[in-house]
């Protein structure tokens, strides 16, 4: 009777340590995943400051691609691209669109974590020929 | 001997259970520990995130404010480095200077004429320092560093108007 008594006591308080132990299994994961969303919103922060101050340095440079080069990006296949040891990459791709008035240019910067695609910010220039 | 055999397992079951007991308070007070230690450092990285980016928010939104010929000027006040915003109100002209001081970024309004004086100021959010750059006639850069040393920079163009290194 004694013997019972004290497996059931055994059993019980097991109970309760798994019960504990899946809580903090969870608890755990939490706390991972909360650290991780830190980390991704930090690493987000900064590209968008890179970005932005990639498209402000380009909203007044009259050489799209010679600003991109001094800003650190590199050209491959027209398209260019800068990598950052944070763990983001920014791209910037120039279309121009000639008119006889002028020259609109459009540099579409975008940002990637990985290979997910976190904003894209367009900067727009226009230069009429007569500035040229 | 039947009996001390019973002794012996009842013995082992409470040092079982005592063992059981021990591992998951252990556990449990190093989950609490490395959970405190998680929440602090996402709360303190959160909450510099933040004050960096209201630094630069404020900087950004104050230079669009202003932007305007001859209203976005860089100089010195006090020997400190100053953002300097001017304006015209009845006839009077003011200056809206920003600047660091005390571990703050501080923004004084008062008339063009009036004497420099830090702490005529409003104290407005923490930064170890604050520094200004014309990278071209158009492009401002500014630099915030914070007290743990951390420093962001942010470039802003004018499309009105070119600021100046003033007296």
């Amino acid at each position: 009777m004694r013997h019972e008594k004290g497996n059931i006591l055994l059993v019980e308080l097991l109970i309760v340590i798994l019960f504990f132990t899946l809580s903090q299994v969870i608890v755990l994961q939490a706390f991972v995943k909360a650290q991780q969303l830190n980390r991704e919103a930090g690493i987000t922060n900064l590209a968008l400051l890179r970005a932005e101050d990639t498209a402000e340095t380009l909203a007044v440079s009259d050489n799209a691609e010679e600003t991109l080069a001094s800003l650190g990006f590199t050209a491959t296949d027209g398209l260019f691209q800068a990598e950052s040891e944070d763990g983001y990459r920014i791209t910037a791709e120039i279309t121009h669109f000639t008119q006889t008035t002028g020259v609109l240019t459009t540099v579409t910067v975008k940002a990637f974590r990985d290979m997910t695609e976190l904003f894209a910010l367009p900067a727009v220039r226009y230069r009429e020929v007569s500035a040229q | 001997m039947k009996n001390r055999q019973s002794v012996l397992t009842h013995s082992m079951q409470n040092a079982f259970i005592l063992l059981l007991i021990g591992l998951f308070a252990i556990s449990s007070v190093s989950l609490t520990l490395i959970g405190s230690r998680v929440y602090r450092k996402v709360t303190d990285s959160a909450a510099q995130n933040s004050d960096l980016q209201i630094s630069l928010s404020y900087l950004c939104n104050k230079i669009r404010a202003f932007d305007a010929r001859d209203h976005v000027q860089l100089a010195e006040r006090g020997g400190l480095q100053a953002l300097c915003l001017y304006e015209t109100i009845d006839g009077e002209r003011y200056e809206t200077s920003i600047y660091a001081y005390q571990g703050a970024i501080w923004e004084r309004f008062a008339l063009d004429t009036e004497p420099f004086d830090p702490e005529d100021g409003q104290r407005l959010t923490i930064a170890d320092s604050l520094s200004f750059s014309i990278l071209s006639p158009s492009l401002i850069q500014a630099t915030v560093v914070m007290p743990d040393g951390e420093s962001r920079t942010l470039r802003m163009a004018l499309r009105a108007g070119e600021a100046k290194e003033a007296t």
